[in-house]
């Protein structure tokens, strides 16, 4: 056997006996059982125990086809298919992860490397000791401390790759990161676009999608004869998370199927927002043009009459941008509130126009205010008074990062509850026939 | 981070929790879980201000009780919540308010358990808007009335199975850990409770009597602590990095050594090291002290008469 063959299960057993003996000693204690014809999982079993350690069970080599979630280490050949990295905070601690698809001619499945293997998209590689697990319905590859990665010797063409199952979904359960899957809806926009892509132009369509549960944008990589308004039935495609909002990708698997215009409600129907909790927000990360309704718990600081840097529009902190140092800022008006519905709480950020709307006034007005009160706390006060314990309902586009979630309003008004007691009634009438 | 939703809960179920959780290290964030479930560490809570005064040592605590159809939440803000004392103090009962706060227990007496209110925000609200929160807490509180039924209907109930039928993970692992502790609730005497609250809306009238539920449990706030439940494929979340149960640790800190500061205090001010001593008793280690001394300085609620030595101003 090849030294270069001999390498990961050297790696095994001096992982499993923690460093106690050198690597080389290892190889050569190795090399000497199996030139006395011991086979190669028992030289390894017999080689930790004498060292007084134990070796993890024993890897299996499987296709992609035949792993489950309960196989708690195999070993592959496969093509990675993608890599993503994502910045994750553990134990206080911040560090990179990875994750993506990887497959052979049996099936693709999504992995999540949990240390950097320095792993390359189009590379195929030779994978031990692999975990797997079950996430969301799927099996889900995971490379772990004791995983090792080798270049395999042949390589896996992408037409070689068995395919992925495809989920079907309504568009309010989409979320990033998954990897294959079909959705039935109308096109509300679509429109051709032209990026960099290693250095050479390529085209691209980009626009919204709506069906009756919600709206999702999509990117489709090459041509596919989109056209605005017609009923699609898009299979095969996967989606990628944008600050925790989906983006569906039509790429090279994916097949777009045109259905008859009555398969779905009209356009204008479609694009009535639906009510969403904001608990099931949270689960889902975020959502292009999402109606909330709940309760204003909070009106933060940096509300009202604030100051922007000209250069890039950063809320200034005593006349200073984080960037540029001391500017001349331009005058904003803003909200910086917390909404919470009993089912999940979130920021939300009320531009210039939904303020001026709220408060019935211009900024100039606000501005007039503030010169007279010789504060422009003035008008911060009065949101305060405005909004808390006030419910609202918001719409506009959810995103999340490492401060949670946030939804942008494209618009925004102060809920006057007028129909209490007809609810009150309502949920009453529910109480006596339960 | 998820900020820590505020449950809309009625008077009546609060008071009757005495089961504490906390999740994962330190300084995760705590609950009071109550019989139907919710998991309460932030509430929002809107009612008749009944009555106002002051109270603690120094007579520097509000201590107020928030009416709603089935009871009272009984409310203490302190110097350390400024937002809300100054709004209690501008405040005269009756009002109709809306208070934002966390959960909190008292064990006053050996047996004897008192849940309360610690407000972040009050504000006072119309007749509607109470009447509109109403209507959502008993909404919220029906909801989890019909988790904890398909609870009880499970051979054996897990959060798992209560998240497969459609009901959020949260109020699954609430019922789960309620039915646990507390046993089998009293259904119908919680529906009764949400009927009448309802049916004060309608009416404009408060209910004629209190809900009929068990009386309060009695004994020892129960705390559980269990490792935070993780998601497969998703990186533990490390313990201690919940920014708003550090500020919450924080807190409890500093109203612990300014506590220390007035015991301590012979007249010529509170000696540090004796500080130190008497908080690492409480489990507080050297550097919190330090850190909490620090923030209750440039508070002003201590000062420092000569170097080492420490009083209340």
């Amino acid at each position: 056997m090849l030294q270069q063959e001999l390498a990961p299960h050297v790696g095994d057993i001096t992982r499993a006996l923690q460093g106690k003996i050198q690597q080389e000693q290892v190889e050569a204690e190795l090399q000497r059982y199996l030139d006395f014809g011991v086979p190669l999982a028992q030289a390894k079993r017999d080689i930790v125990r004498n060292y007084g350690g134990k070796l993890a069970p024993a890897s299996v080599a499987k296709k992609l086809r035949d792993v489950g979630p309960h196989d708690g280490s195999v070993d592959f050949v496969a093509r990675i298919v993608t890599v993503n990295p994502k910045q994750v905070t553990a134990r206080g601690e911040q560090r990179t992860i990875y994750f993506g698809l990887l497959g052979d001619e049996t099936r693709v499945l999504p992995y999540t490397a949990w240390r950097d293997f320095q792993l390359q998209k189009g590379q195929t590689v030779t994978v031990r000791s692999a975990y797997v697990t079950e996430w969301r319905g799927e099996a889900q590859v995971n490379l772990g401390e004791r995983a090792s990665i080798q270049p395999a010797e042949q390589d896996l063409t992408p037409d070689a790759l068995g395919p992925r199952a495809a989920q079907e979904k309504h568009l309010a359960e989409l979320r990033g990161g998954i990897p294959a899957v079909t959705v039935t809806a109308r096109v509300l926009k679509v429109q051709q676009r032209e990026v960099q892509v290693d250095g050479k132009p390529k085209a691209l369509w980009s626009g919204d999608l709506a069906d009756p549960t919600g709206k999702v944008r999509f990117t489709a990589w090459k041509d596919f004869k989109i056209e605005e308004d017609a009923v699609v039935r898009v299979q095969n495609a996967y989606t990628r998370s944008w600050r925790g909002m989906p983006d569906l990708n039509l790429g090279d698997s994916t097949v777009v199927e045109v259905l008859s215009s009555d398969a779905l409600p009209p356009r204008s129907q479609l694009q009535v927002a639906r009510l969403l909790p904001i608990g099931e927000l949270e689960e889902l990360g975020g959502g292009a043009d999402v109606l909330l309704e709940g309760t204003v718990l909070e009106v933060k600081k940096g509300s009202g009459l604030i100051f922007r840097c000209p250069e890039c529009k950063r809320v200034l902190q005593k006349s200073e941008c984080r960037l540029h140092g001391k500017v001349k800022g331009t005058t904003d008006l803003r909200v910086k509130a917390v909404l919470d519905d009993g089912t999940g709480a979130l920021t939300i950020f009320l531009p210039r126009e939904t303020v001026e709307n709220l408060l019935g006034k211009s900024m100039e007005q606000c501005q007039e205010m503030a010169k007279e009160a010789m504060s422009p706390d003035v008008i911060e006060e009065e949101l305060v008074q405005r909004l808390v314990a006030r419910p609202m309902r918001v719409t506009g586009n959810a995103t999340s990062d490492d401060f949670g979630l946030m939804l942008i309003a494209s618009r925004a008004d102060v809920l006057q509850p007028q129909g209490s007691r007809q609810q009150a009634e309502q949920l009453l009438g529910t109480l006596e026939v339960s | 981070m998820a900020r820590e939703v505020a449950h809309r809960v009625f008077a009546a179920e609060f008071n009757q929790a005495n089961l504490q959780v906390t999740e994962g290290g330190e300084r995760a964030p705590s609950f009071v879980v109550t019989p139907l479930g919710a998991r309460v560490n932030r509430l929002l809570v809107m009612g008749v201000l009944t009555s106002l005064e002051k109270t603690g040592k120094e007579g520097d605590m509000w201590k107020a009780r928030i009416s709603d159809p089935t009871g009272q939440f009984t409310l203490y803000a302190g110097q350390y919540q400024p937002e809300a004392a100054k709004a209690l103090g501008e405040l005269r009962p009756p009002a109709l308010v809306a208070v934002v706060g966390k959960s909190r227990t008292y064990n006053p007496e050996p047996g004897v358990v008192l849940v309360s209110i610690r407000p972040e925000r009050i504000a006072t609200v119309s007749r509607e808007e109470r009447d509109h929160w109403t209507v959502d807490a008993g909404k919220h509180t029906l909801r989890r009335l019909e988790c904890t039924a398909a609870a009880l209907d499970m051979a054996e109930p897990t959060p798992d199975a209560l998240v497969q039928m459609g009901y959020p993970r949260d109020m699954a692992e609430g019922v789960i850990q309620a039915i646990q502790h507390y046993g089998k609730p009293e259904l119908a005497a919680y529906r009764a409770m949400v009927r009448d609250a309802l049916e004060a809306v309608v009416t404009g009238r408060a209910p004629d009597r209190p809900p009929a539920l068990p009386p309060p449990a009695r004994g020892a706030v129960t705390t559980i602590r269990a490792p935070a439940p993780t998601a497969p494929g998703v990186a533990p979340a490390a313990p201690g990095e919940d920014p708003e149960a550090a500020e919450d640790a924080k807190l409890q800190a500093e109203e612990r050594v300014a506590g220390l500061v007035r015991t301590l205090d012979d007249g010529k001010g509170a000696p540090w090291e004796g500080i130190v001593a008497d908080a690492a008793k409480t489990g507080l280690s050297e550097s919190d002290v330090e850190e909490a001394i620090n923030r209750l300085l440039d508070k002003g609620i201590v000062y420092e008469p000569v170097l080492g030595r420490l009083k209340p101003t």
